[in-house]
């Protein structure tokens, strides 16, 4: 399947990628109405990571033989007919085994304290291009064809 | 070709996946005593705090096992006779296989205590049990738990959610001795204290005492305590059901003995999950470690070689992530110190704390607590035995992250298998 790779050597740390991700699974899909006024906060499923020069936005690769996907007791982590590795939140109970395995530290925890659950890039299924890959000025996310 | 695995287990579940992905044609049946539905143990503690309801629990939907053609027969196997190929079931019935998988799990270890025997005791290891406490666990009954690992904990969790008030009893110097260290193990304990919970820590039961219509009144610890109490939860440990792999003329150790295939020594059995001492890829030696991502991957293994591929089981660790009253903890790997340098980053008014156990420049062993995102990535240079050496101080600082590991291992992770198509882009 296509994926969402990160290049570094392109990547800024403008954080775009995250800002886009968190609107397109925002309630309003408007940036401002998301990012200032909504609640809870829409919540970004790549994450730019910053290290001295290093920069480089990473979410999930949905992985062939995904770990989360095994691990998951509640039948949360399921594999769509894409190929993307996808979560139910009505069956997510929030015990972090897929924190525990993934490589890539993909899957991040809501904030909902109530009943926080395990939050993943689910590929943009609405979209043809995943909104971080064309929110990206500098072409360092990526959409292509590999085999991760 | 049969297929024949013996439980409705996770390893059982992804032995199918493993068969299908080789061998699409040939039968598999499954055959379970008790269960039609291959749910997670894991989840009896939320069914019991009312969180998960039965619906919600399978592991894989029956579509599952349909879309696989996976048969699903309720007997239980008597016997394994491999010099027939078949096993036997208390129907009286006999089923001949090809292959057979034996992912039969633990039963619950109940140690000798004066006073055991009868109603009010109990064990939580399965949907069965944990309907037995539901029966009974109403708000303001009182319970003891006796041991304070992962199984203790998490019944102690569900009473409590129902109202009951708990006592745990630990022999270890704190809750969850094996997965945790002494000052993980001290956060969470006191941590549990601040909450009303009752400790007993380094003491154990000694003596349950009953009124003579023979229902429990109390406990008694070998420290001499007297804990009044109407409910006793046994949760010390889970011993492998490997009766019909050993009764078969199979060898058993601690469970039972499997290579890298999950073969076992009778010539087509296979062992997979709780019941299996597979491979562990931190000391290089076998080992019984009864979770679920173990027995997962193992079944997956097992299943593919049953179907005939070389396949290998690439090993497994203890891993746990369990919320401790509160506080969410993640241990991977090694515990004990011997042998290893220790790293450790403790902020005690936050209760939080990292340690590694590292040598060589290699990770053997993680425990977070209270902040735990991203602990995969450290899962994953633990298991890949990654070298580390220069970034200890990076990964511990703060929550881990690619962008700190050597330009040569991150992209190595990112695009081992892709360089080629990426060279295109």
């Amino acid at each position: 399947m296509k994926k969402v790779m990160p290049r570094e050597e392109y990547c800024l740390g403008c954080q775009l990628c995250e800002i886009a991700c968190a609107v397109e699974h925002s309630k309003s899909k408007d940036v401002v109405t998301a990012m200032k006024y909504e609640e809870p906060k829409p919540l970004a499923r790549t994450r730019v990571e910053i290290e001295g020069d290093t920069m480089l936005s990473l979410s999930c690769r949905h992985c062939d033989d995904a770990p989360c996907l095994t691990v998951c007791m509640g039948g949360a982590l399921y594999r769509d007919a894409d190929g993307a590795v996808r979560h139910n939140p009505e069956r997510c109970v929030g015990c972090w085994m897929c924190v525990m395995v993934c490589p890539y530290g993909a899957l991040s925890r809501s904030a909902d304290v109530s009943k926080a659950i395990a939050v993943k890039c689910d590929f943009c299924p609405d979209r043809s291009m995943p909104a971080c890959v064309e929110a990206c000025p500098n072409g360092a996310l990526v959409l292509v064809e590999v085999d991760v | 070709m049969r297929y024949v695995l013996i439980g409705n287990s996770i390893a059982s579940a992804n032995a199918v996946a493993g068969i299908r992905d080789v061998d699409p044609e040939g039968e598999i049946v499954i055959v379970d005593a008790e269960n039609t539905f291959c749910y997670s143990r894991p989840l009896i503690s939320y069914y019991l705090a009312g969180e998960v309801p039965v619906e919600r629990m399978a592991y894989r939907p029956r579509e599952f096992f349909d879309l696989h053609r996976a048969q699903i027969v309720t007997a239980k196997v008597e016997a394994i006779r491999p010099d027939a190929r078949e096993i036997d079931l208390d129907s009286g019935d006999r089923l001949a296989y090809d292959r057979v998988l034996v992912s039969t799990g633990g039963v619950p270890f109940v140690p000798p205590i004066d006073g055991l025997e009868g109603g009010g005791v109990f064990t939580f290891t399965t949907l069965t049990a944990a309907r037995a406490l539901e029966a009974v666990a109403r708000p303001g009954a009182k319970a003891v738990v006796l041991g304070g690992g992962l199984i203790g904990v998490k019944a102690a969790h569900a009473l409590i959610e129902r109202g009951v008030e708990v006592a745990i009893v630990e022999l270890g110097k704190s809750l969850m001795p094996l997965a945790l260290d002494e000052v993980s193990g001290r956060i969470v304990s006191e941590n549990a204290r601040s909450q009303d919970i009752e400790l007993f820590l380094e003491d154990t039961v000694s003596a349950v005492q009953r009124n003579e219509a023979g229902a429990v009144v109390g406990v008694e610890l070998a420290s001499g305590t007297h804990i009044p109490c109407e409910l006793l939860v046994v949760a010390v440990g889970v011993r492998p059901n490997a009766a019909l792999v050993s009764e078969a003329g199979g060898a058993v150790e601690r469970g039972v003995v499997v290579d890298r295939q999950m073969k076992t020594s009778i010539e087509n059995v296979y062992a997979a999950g709780d019941v299996a001492q597979g491979y562990n890829l931190l000391t290089g030696e076998n080992q019984v470690i009864a979770i679920l991502p173990v027995a997962a991957w193992q079944g997956y293994a097992a299943g593919r070689a049953m179907a005939g591929d070389d396949y290998q089981y690439a090993g497994g660790m203890p891993m746990n992530s369990v919320d401790v009253f509160g506080i969410p903890i993640i241990s991977v790997g090694l515990i004990a110190a011997d042998g290893f340098d220790v790293y450790e980053r403790l902020d005690e008014d936050a209760k939080v704390y990292r340690r590694f156990l590292v040598r060589d420049g290699r990770l053997y062993g993680a425990i977070l607590v209270n902040e735990i995102d991203r602990a995969g990535i450290l899962t994953g240079l633990i298991k890949h035995g990654d070298d580390v050496g220069g970034i200890i101080d990076k990964l511990l600082d703060g929550t881990p992250s690619f962008a700190v590991l050597p330009k040569g291992l991150r992209e190595g992770k990112l695009f081992k298998k892709v360089l080629k198509e990426w060279a295109a882009v």
